[in-house]
């Protein structure tokens, strides 16, 4: 098995050099449109992805919860100036204290979300946090006086200016936040907390028996998530200088869930593996002509077909199918499979992969008492 | 396994085909190749008129050149490549499209977006990036030019409120309306709108009893229909555009709606007009104003028409605003281009010099442009009647030739005092 471990040791050095260099050789629209904007994108996923792995929740607010850090960060950060009431709006914070705020208000907004979810399961617990996606869209869409309405918020600067001025800087911010949100999360699932979550998720009967509160675990995960998916807001409003209601639309909520399943709900890397296939399809479909017929009108069509493809081929998303081929290259005839993300693998975190199942993990069907009381 | 590799297959073939899609895009023939992209909203509650955009843009490079087999376009010594992107009515994604055609595409020229708000995205994005030109599309908020311009974008079409000109005037002294309630979407474009419609109509006396700004995209107007007054208004100030006019259009007629109409120019264009519906009788009288008038009967509309239905036989019965405005725009760009003969070195600066100079007549009128390099040009109040065909179509009323920004008041004016708002400019 060391042999195994070094050569995943060998894979993972490289691909952070590549990670590291890649910012280096590569032209700034690569760096920032499609480099930064994908990691920016799957550390949003990865916050779905450790919600529905470890908590059995597959929350559809994780792009609403972005989008009020990146508010709260246009609402500290920008210069005081009237809106169009004559009202007094921003504090003209520094970038960093901005962000600070941002991303505790937003934990506080995610555990305020997980309150009023944590006692649902399955498909309700995925209509309650799409519920209130929706319901945060209409109120920074309607909302005049202090989210700005339809154009939001405009000429938002983070610690080192426009990221246009120094991509490779913004870039490296990105994904020094991107690792250490990744170490985080494997140095939480692995503590205590970590598998007290796993058991909550996958018998939240047994565990309030055993005397865990099982909501307030719940509420923590979301709470937990809200503080990952508030970092993905604030890179993201610095990313694109401005705020406005598009960025938390129902198509933008719906695109974070698309990311994860594309990586694999189960596999945490999976999130930003996902983000990259769906920035460069995203990106590139309206260049794409196959048998001399352009897609530039009907890129969506493409963007569709190549969402359908993937799942159908990789059910449990990319990751998962590079993890089969791994298996069967490493294990030839041994017959053992072990489909899960080699890093968790390691840690001896995952029993099984959690995509599928992990959709609608719903209470287990028993004698009808309250569960989590 | 088969199933795993092939999967892998195809998703690898997509990136390579991806790349050399944008690495070696069309570089046959011997001229330069400029590159203009095109940025128009393909998707959400604009994409029929996104395509109709598109069409403005063909329609105008087939005037000037002819198609090659590689899919450019061969003009006097040099070729034009269109890039199409497109967005989805959002600053945020106009702004993505208009990144990956500047810094990825390597576009020369841009041309777009189609709406208001991404207009003004845009506009501040273009001020980051002096060396590449910026040419609307069909946007047309106020501000994206009249206040803190960016002196590399350029505007060939008339903006919303000079697309009201005529309007306000005509409603309260020839058709005597006096209290008018307005229905609109919520973002900067309406706003231009009212705004251009209220400059004249309270000027003139009238009254804007009550205002409902409703979100883009709204599918619902149960709630905005039951809150209009049912008594007291002489007529509804209707600025939906899209999908969306029909579906208000739709509700207020099935909820047994009777008022009269003034519409926004956008609320009975084309792409709306050829919609079928029990609510198009209703529409029938309903006055508006814009840059286009179907029945027109100038030469230069008449052969604008013809080409139109001659190049585009999916296209819609009569070209709509969104195509004339990007084809007014696209021919600015091609007439600049002809004055300095395709030459777009040091930074472009010849040819935005030789762009701030260029006038046409176009298939409305005379353009030119002002010193924020904004359109003048003429504009329509029009009354849409039944066809002999059965099609609902704008009759005009009237013409003005030559209608500035401020649609005559002057920038100093009280009414230009302040951008336009939800609540500015206002006569309760």
């Amino acid at each position: 098995m060391s042999w195994v471990r070094s050569r995943q040791g060998i894979v993972t050095i490289v691909a952070l050099l590549i990670l590291v260099v890649y910012p280096l050789v590569m032209p700034r629209f690569w760096v920032l449109s499609i480099g930064s904007y994908s990691i920016i994108l799957g550390i949003a996923a990865l916050s779905l992805v450790f919600m529905s792995g470890y908590g059995g929740m597959v929350s559809l607010a994780q792009a609403a919860l972005a989008g009020f850090a990146a508010y709260m960060l246009a609402l500290a950060t920008l210069a005081p100036s009237t809106n169009a009431t004559g009202s007094a709006i921003g504090f003209g914070l520094p970038a960093l204290a901005g962000a600070v705020i941002a991303v505790v208000l937003t934990t506080a907004l995610g555990a305020l979300f997980g309150a009023i979810s944590a006692r649902s399961y399955g498909t309700y617990f995925l209509m309650l946090t799409l519920a209130l996606a929706v319901g945060f869209f209409y109120i920074v869409l309607q909302n005049y006086e202090i989210f700005g309405g339809h154009i939001g918020f405009a000429g938002i600067l983070g610690p080192t200016g426009q990221p246009r001025a120094n991509p490779e800087v913004f870039y490296y911010i990105c994904l020094a936040t991107a690792t250490a949100v990744y170490l985080g999360l494997r140095y939480i699932v692995r503590s205590q907390l970590g598998l007290t979550f796993q058991g909550v998720r996958d018998n939240p009967r047994r565990m309030a028996a055993l005397g865990y509160r099982v909501a307030a675990h719940r509420i923590a995960l979301f709470a937990i998530a809200g503080f990952v998916a508030g970092l993905s807001g604030v890179l993201g409003a610095w990313y694109r200088g401005n705020i406005s209601p598009g960025i938390v639309d129902l198509s933008r909520t719906i695109d974070v869930l698309i990311i994860a399943v594309i990586g694999g709900l189960g596999y945490p890397i999976g999130a930003f593996v996902g983000a990259v296939v769906f920035v460069l399809m995203d990106v590139f479909a309206s260049s794409i002509s196959l048998f001399g017929f352009s897609f530039d009108e009907r890129f969506n069509t493409l963007i569709g077909v190549g969402f359908v493809v993937i799942v159908l081929v990789a059910p449990d998303g990319l990751v998962g199918l590079a993890n089969r081929a791994w298996q069967s290259a490493t294990h030839r005839g041994g017959g053992r499979r072990r489909a899960v993300d080699p890093l968790a693998a390691e840690a001896g975190l995952l029993a099984a992969p959690m995509p599928a199942t992990s959709i609608a993990p719903s209470e287990p069907a028993g004698d009808g008492t309250p569960s989590n009381k | 396994m088969f199933g795993a590799k092939t999967g892998r297959g195809l998703v690898a073939l997509m990136f390579v085909a991806s790349i050399a899609a944008s690495a070696c895009g069309g570089s046959s023939g011997g001229d330069k190749v400029i590159k203009i992209g095109g940025l128009a909203t393909l998707s959400g509650p604009f994409a029929v008129p996104g395509q109709d955009g598109f069409r403005g843009v063909e329609q105008a490079l087939a005037k000037y050149g002819k198609k090659l087999a590689s899919g450019n376009w061969q003009m006097d010594g040099y070729q034009i490549q269109l890039i199409k992107e497109g967005s989805d009515a959002t600053p945020a994604v106009a702004l993505e499209k208009a990144k990956k055609l500047i810094e990825q595409d390597n576009v020369d020229i841009l041309i777009g977006p189609l709406s208001g708000d991404e207009g003004l995205a845009v506009k501040d994005y273009a001020k980051t990036v002096p060396d590449k030109t910026f040419v609307n599309g069909s946007s047309a908020a106020q501000d994206t030019t009249f206040r803190d311009a960016a002196p590399n974008f350029f505007r060939f079409s008339t903006d919303g409120a000079q697309w009201m000109a005529g309007l306000g005037k005509y409603a309260f002294t020839t058709k005597g309306y006096k209290n008018v309630a307005i229905v609109a979407e919520d973002y900067s474009f309406p706003y231009t709108q009212v705004g251009g419609f209220m400059y004249e109509f309270c000027a003139a006396g009238g009254h804007v009893v009550q205002k409902n700004w409703v979100p883009l995209g709204t599918k619902d107007y149960s709630s905005v229909v039951s809150n209009l007054p049912t008594s007291g208004v002489d007529a509804i100030y209707v600025a939906l555009g899209g999908s969306d006019a029909v579906n208000f259009f739709t509700q207020y007629n099935q909820a047994g709606g009777k008022a009269k109409f003034i519409g926004g120019s956008i609320t009975v264009d084309q792409s709306v007009l050829s919609v079928t519906g029990s609510f198009k009788d209703q529409l029938a009288g309903t006055i508006a104003a814009g840059p286009t008038a179907d029945s027109a009967t100038n030469q230069e509309w008449l052969d604008y028409v013809k080409a139109y239905k001659a190049q585009f036989t999916d296209g819609l019965p009569f070209p709509g605003l969104f195509a004339l405005s990007y084809y007014n725009e696209t021919i600015g760009v091609l007439e600049g281009l002809k004055a300095v003969k395709g030459d777009l070195s040091n930074k472009e600066a010849a040819f935005m010099a030789a762009l701030a100079k260029v006038s046409f007549d176009g298939p409305t009128g005379h353009v030119s442009l002002d010193a924020n390099r904004q359109a003048i040009s003429s504009n329509y109040v029009t009354e849409v009647q039944k066809g002999a065909d059965g099609n609902l179509q704008n009759v005009v009323i009237s013409k003005a030739d030559n209608v500035d920004q401020t649609l005559g008041l002057g920038a100093t004016s009280p009414f230009l005092a302040q951008p336009v708002s939800r609540d500015f400019p206002s006569c309760p």
